[in-house]
């Protein structure tokens, strides 16, 4: 008899469950469409309480910086926004959906030209509830690097970067977003959010031309980018798995934990292998990053170099000229990609830089303060092209920021190669350094060059006679 | 006549009750009316006669109004004031303020010429150059200045909102700016390329148009 009343309650509680999973439908690409359009129309009423309401965000602090910026948007102007699903995946009860997102401010047509449209690709994620989909996470995504990571087609979650030298793997468990160099500032930054749990790991890789020390790098971010507010933890040797029973030669590396008083934690390695610096940023609140360390270990434990040999890496600074497209043979520099050759001046020291712009190259004068440096930069992030106006704040804004005082400006210029010249002469008011610029925009408008020379007075009639001698072929 | 009750003015009056009451004949109205229109010619007469009277020196003098004391004005205006505080204070203790909206700090600051940064906009030189100088009087300046401390205070209110650790928000120009997906990478990578006096120059989408400017 108890048998049978077992069975009974197994049976009722079976039935249940079924009832109660086929309650929530499973998310589809049709039931994405709908929540992008409700996704369009919350940025159109220029409410971002209306967006907040399509959100449980599983990254609040991820969620709260791509709010941040949504809202900046949402006050500048009144958007006709339009998304278009470029891709839909579903991983377990979420779904997945990669947008196309254009905000066309709302204006006059006789205002309106193509360049006041911005295009952002975005992740939409959101899982399947009674009352319909609910967005868990909203990520904008360099889709250059998309191809290798497919959403549908994950076969073993391995990626990496030939120039950078590395390879990492991670299960599906995983959101794998890259960034956009010029919004991070470096040769290659990647987000991976966890679909699970409130994780986040950032690996991003930068050039230290201050020479291979982790642990220098790392102290200077805390000294610099910590608050009194933090609570920051020694910082201890630390080599990524795969490498610590044969580490190769030029490698090493420190980690250190950082407590925000709200409970959020973010652990910080940094690894050095030769100039090439690699950060691995992990995040999220005490609790999760103790519950599920496993699986941050394992992500991290997939990190390898592809190339140990370090004179290779070394000698031929692989990940900025792969990256760029460039390479510098003494003071001539030189960049297909771009288009540009051009040569500084002999005797003066040269470098390759990186920053996240299409390429950088300083000139160091060996006898006295002068220096110039050239950096192409691409169309800020959302536009296809630059304008006079993105330009012009670009530049200004550089300027502002530096405290410099401005001399002289010529205002934008066409010369007879049809390009956009605009110079400036300013100082530094602390000391009166002189810093020229000369800005130069592509008739087609992909890529805004800014030659800085900087000097003392006294050097000054010499730099600005190179600068003045730096043209492009 | 009675005066009317508790109990006359419930319901249980009746319109009947009133002759019982009061006993008012049903010729009343017809009987004052026809007085009063057979003596309208002397009520007129006599009217005429007290506008023709010259009231005597003395009752004019009894009726002026006596001259004020000295302090009459100060304690006037003590009450007033007084009085008034008191009114504001019993308001305030109750009122709660409405956050100024958008538009409103928007063009406060534009007009201004501050911008969220805190920042001064300086208008250019042609600008300067055709505006005359302006002749106010010191009271007008006083009171421009006064409301100008106003609107500043209302704005910088708008802009930090109730926590005052909060910090102030940046122009749309400046606030693309600060949006990073990847916090650490980027401040990584402004401490590696923080080096040799070297600027940073970003590329700013013209996202946003400037607070009070023109896109």
């Amino acid at each position: 008899m108890r048998e049978r009343l077992h069975i009974l309650c197994g049976l009722v509680t079976s039935t249940a469950s079924l009832i109660a999973a086929q309650e929530i439908p499973q998310p589809t690409k049709a039931a994405a469409k709908k929540f992008v359009q409700r996704y369009d129309r919350a940025l159109e009423s220029g409410e971002i309480g209306q967006l907040d309401s399509l959100f449980t965000p599983l990254h609040e602090r991820a969620h709260a910086a791509r709010r941040d910026w949504l809202s900046t948007a949402l006050r500048s102007a009144a958007w006709d926004v339009t998304s278009k699903i470029a891709d839909f995946g579903t991983i377990d009860e979420l779904g997945l959906a990669l947008l196309e997102t254009t905000f066309r401010p709302r204006v006059e047509k006789k205002k309106l030209d193509d360049d006041d449209a911005i295009v952002t690709n975005h992740y939409l994620v959101f899982r399947m509830s009674e009352d319909g989909p609910v967005g868990i996470l909203d990520a904008e995504v360099d889709t250059t690097h998309l191809a290798k990571m497919p959403l549908t087609e994950r076969a073993d979650g391995k990626l990496g970067c030939r120039a950078c030298n590395y390879v990492i793997r991670a299960d599906q468990d995983w959101l794998v977003v890259p960034h956009k160099p010029e919004q991070v500032g470096c040769l290659e930054s990647i987000s991976f959010y966890s679909l699970q749990h409130g994780l986040s790991m950032d690996i991003s890789v930068h050039i230290d031309r201050k020479g291979p020390d982790p642990r220098a790098a790392l102290t200077r971010l805390l000294r610099g980018k910590t608050t009194p507010e933090q609570r920051v933890g020694e910082i201890h040797e630390w080599i990524p798995p795969m490498h610590r029973d044969e580490t190769p030669r030029g490698m090493s590396g420190v980690c250190a934990k950082v407590d925000d008083p709200d409970d959020w934690t973010s652990a910080l390695h940094v690894t050095a292998f030769g100039p090439v610096l690699y950060l691995f940023a992990v995040q999220g609140n005490g609790k999760a990053l103790t519950e599920h360390r496993a699986s941050i270990d394992e992500v991290l434990g997939s990190f390898m170099l592809r190339e140990t040999d370090l004179g290779k890496v070394r000698n031929t600074l692989r990940p900025i000229a792969r990256h760029t497209g460039g390479s510098l043979k003494g003071a001539i520099y030189s960049n297909p990609k771009v288009g540009v050759t051009f040569a500084g001046p002999t005797g003066w020291e040269s470098k390759l830089r990186c920053g996240g712009h299409l390429f950088h190259v300083t000139y160091s004068c060996p006898t006295d303060e002068g220096k110039l440096s050239v950096r192409a930069m691409a169309p800020p992030p959302g536009k296809r092209r630059w304008t006079i106006r993105s330009a012009t704040w670009s530049i200004d804004y550089a300027i502002h920021r530096y405290d410099l005082v401005v001399d002289d400006d010529s205002g934008w210029e066409r010369n007879d190669a049809g390009e956009f010249v605009r110079e400036l002469s300013t100082h530094r008011k602390s000391d009166g350094l002189v810093r020229t610029f000369r800005g130069v925009l592509d008739p087609e408008q992909q890529t805004l060059f800014v030659l800085d020379a900087r000097a003392t007075k006294q050097a000054t009639p010499s730099v600005c006679q190179w600068f003045d001698g730096l043209s492009r072929n | 006549m009675t005066e009317p009750t508790e109990l006359d003015l419930n319901d249980d009056f009746q319109p009947g009750d009133w002759e019982d009451r009061f006993e008012v004949s049903s010729s009343f109205v017809e009987r004052t009316l026809e007085r009063v229109v057979a003596d309208r010619a002397e009520i007129a007469a006599e009217a005429d006669r007290v506008e023709e009277i010259q009231l005597p020196r003395e009752v004019l003098e009894a009726l002026s109004v006596p001259e004020p004391s000295t302090d009459f004005v100060d304690r006037v205006a003590s009450e007033v004031r007084n009085d008034r505080e008191a009114r504001w204070a019993r308001v305030l203790e109750t009122y709660a303020a409405p956050r100024p909206n958008e538009e409103f700090v928007e063009r406060t600051l534009s007009a201004l010429r501050i911008d969220r940064s805190g920042f001064r906009l300086v208008p250019d030189e042609q600008q300067q150059q055709q505006q005359p100088a302006p002749v106010v009087s010191i009271w007008r300046r006083t009171a421009v200045a006064a409301a100008a401390a106003v609107l500043v205070s209302l704005g910088a209110f708008a802009m930090l909102g109730s926590d005052p650790a909060e910090p102030p928000e940046l122009s749309p120009a400046l606030a693309t700016q600060t949006y990073t997906p990847a916090s650490w990478s980027t401040a990584l990578s402004g401490v590696v390329n923080d080096i040799e006096d070297d600027m940073t120059f970003e590329p700013i989408a013209a996202f946003a148009m400037p607070i009070g400017g023109n896109r």
